[in-house]
């Protein structure tokens, strides 16, 4: 047996040994009550922290809205999209669009003539 | 598992009786791990009820109740390593230790045999703690639980959620340099052995 073989035996028996040093303790009497009040110490300092953290989002919130309003009241009303009604708004972007439009719509409607943007559209 | 998968969801859902009952049967469980993970038997206790404290607050947590076990296991390896390094910030010696163990079992035991086996646990434990100092406090506990709990390493995979492979090296490694402080402390202990048994020179 080597020596290494002989170590490796020993540390083995070493940590069982070190099992039987090392025995379960019986809890004490105040072993629970003591939990709880740990955990009852705990959640009493969790709360103020938690009650600045609301505190300090609430402040944030006001100061965030307070700083658009100015925005919006400083800022002088120059768009055109502001006076005008949606519709209007919708008739203009769509300037580009309506010959087309009306191509299928006239198509659509007179299947006997023929089809001027390529023969895939009455089909 | 020790106890039933509806008391776990029910102490899960805030039933504090529930959390009562999967203490009282874990403690002992538990006790006795912190025990061998620390080896100091006046801070198992503590640190026990550490482990107990922080799974309150993370029972939420939990999504199957099924790897509550690991789950356990998991805090109290946390736990015990949070205490290993606290004690190596506060650097306590060892002599200090020493005499303080020796109080405690002073005032404990009370009749010479039971004294003595007492000091022969822990001399065992100061062995164990000066083997064990070679590696980090991480290695200390992994290679406590494989060695010691006899933990398997499916059961260390679940608790440290990394693969089998990089625990068995790291197993490896940290048995290798404990190794080599026990085949020094060893040959230290035999010459040690060999001067005492050798006669000495009469003084002239």
């Amino acid at each position: 047996m080597t020596n290494d073989d002989k170590f490796n035996r020993e540390l083995d028996q070493f940590w069982s040994s070190y099992y039987q040093a090392c025995p379960t303790p019986d809890p004490t009497p105040g072993f629970m009550p003591e939990i709880w009040n740990r955990i009852d110490r705990r959640r009493d300092s969790a709360a103020p922290f938690i009650r600045r953290l609301t505190q300090a989002f609430a402040a944030l919130a006001a100061t965030a809205s307070l700083a658009l309003l100015l925005l919006s009241v400083a800022l002088p009303h120059s768009s055109s999209i502001l006076t005008g009604s949606y519709v209007e708004a919708l008739a203009q972007s769509q300037t580009a669009d309506s010959s087309l439009l009306q191509d299928v719509a006239y198509l659509e409607t007179s299947p006997e003539s023929p089809a001027p943007h390529g023969e895939g559209l009455i089909q | 598992m020790l106890v039933e998968f509806d008391l776990i969801k029910r102490a899960q859902n805030g039933d504090d009786a529930a959390f009562n009952e999967v203490v009282t049967a874990y403690r002992r469980r538990i006790l006795g791990t912190v025990a061998r993970l620390i080896s100091r038997p006046e801070d198992v206790e503590d640190v026990a009820q550490e482990v107990f404290v922080r799974l309150y607050f993370s029972l939420d947590q939990l999504r199957a109740p099924e790897g509550f076990d690991s789950w356990l296991y998991r805090l109290t390896v946390n736990a015990a390593l949070d205490y290993l390094r606290k004690r190596r910030r506060r650097h306590e010696t060892r002599l200090a230790d020493l005499s303080e163990q020796q109080v405690v079992l002073a005032d404990a035991v009370a009749g010479g045999r039971a004294r003595e086996q007492e000091e022969e646990k822990a001399r065992i434990r100061d062995f164990a703690d000066e083997l064990l100092a070679s590696v980090s406090e991480d290695d200390r506990v992994l290679l406590i639980l494989k060695e010691v709990e006899g933990l398997s390493l499916k059961e260390l995979e679940q608790i440290y959620h990394v693969n089998e492979n990089a625990l068995k090296v790291r197993l490896f490694r940290a048995r290798q340099r404990v190794l080599k402080a026990y085949e020094a402390s060893s040959s230290t202990r035999e010459t040690t052995t060999a001067r005492e048994a050798t006669p000495r020179e009469a003084t002239p």
